[in-house]
């Protein structure tokens, strides 16, 4: 039995139909809700470094607020609109980057902590671009997504 | 939105309710839209009908106080916690149609 972290709960809201008083129809519609626990996700860009414009600096924090230890998470990050190149990774973890995607391992994280990143990206290029994190974990290898978090800058 | 689902039908009424996610699979903060549908399938007008939901917790009013509720015909009467209609008539053949709307809490 496997224990995933967003759970898919049934829930059911009741209508009643009273025609003279006279209770005529019951029935129940069921909602299903994916319930993910309180692990957010905040993402904030450092102002550019007046002598070099294109190389940027996003802080990346993982709040956990819940009572309750979460393991084998993996934050994943990346830019879309602009070509992009990881300079520097700042954390004690371990990572990898597949693709321009940066892939942060996350093997345990405590109840209440959280957890930052600052990188430094060198931005080949200008104009909008959007800076895209998700919180996943990993279920027998198959990555679930738990959280999205996406941000928009212009270079 | 899906095709609405005959959920019950009683003597010359027949209730269909669809949900704005057609699987009914949602994720918290995600807004939940019900359209009632209660049909009168027979030549006689049908009279004093009161239309009662009522949601579980996690189905919150959209703006924390209250349901955004639309019907047809008839009158609203509170739409806080739950909702109640009251309809004096449903003509012949004819349908009231109700639409609440809601959000998924974020827990």
């Amino acid at each position: 039995m496997i224990n995933k972290i967003c759970q898919k709960t049934m829930y059911r809201s009741r209508i009643n139909l009273f025609c003279d008083y006279n209770h005529i129809i019951s029935e129940s519609i069921p909602i299903k809700v994916m319930v993910c626990p309180k692990l957010l996700l905040k993402q904030r860009f450092l102002p550019p470094d007046f002598d070099d414009s294109k190389r940027i600096k996003i802080i990346l924090t993982l709040f956990n607020y819940e009572y309750q230890n979460f393991e084998k998470l993996c934050l994943s990050h990346s830019l879309e609109g602009v070509p992009y190149t990881y300079l520097l990774i700042s954390g004690n973890n371990e990572f990898s980057i597949d693709k321009g995607v940066l892939n942060i391992k996350i093997d345990y994280l405590p109840s209440l902590s959280t957890k930052s990143f600052i990188l430094d990206i060198l931005i080949n290029g200008s104009g909008k671009f959007i800076s895209k994190l998700v919180l996943k974990e990993c279920i027998n290898c198959n990555p679930e997504i738990i959280r999205v978090c996406e941000c928009q800058q212009i270079i | 939105m899906t095709e609405a689902n005959q959920i019950a039908t009683a003597d010359a009424l027949t209730l269909y309710c669809r949900l704005n996610h057609g699987n009914h699979n949602y994720y918290c903060g995600n807004v939940i839209e019900f359209t009632v549908d209660i049909v009168n399938n027979s030549p006689q007008p049908v009279y004093n009908l009161i239309y009662h939901q009522a949601f579980p917790d996690i189905v919150k009013p959209d703006d924390n106080t209250q349901f955004s509720v639309v019907t047809s015909s008839g009158k609203i009467i509170y739409k806080e916690e739950c909702v109640i209609i009251a309809i004096a008539e449903i003509k012949a053949n004819d349908t009231v149609r109700i639409i609440i709307k809601g959000r998924i809490d974020d827990l």
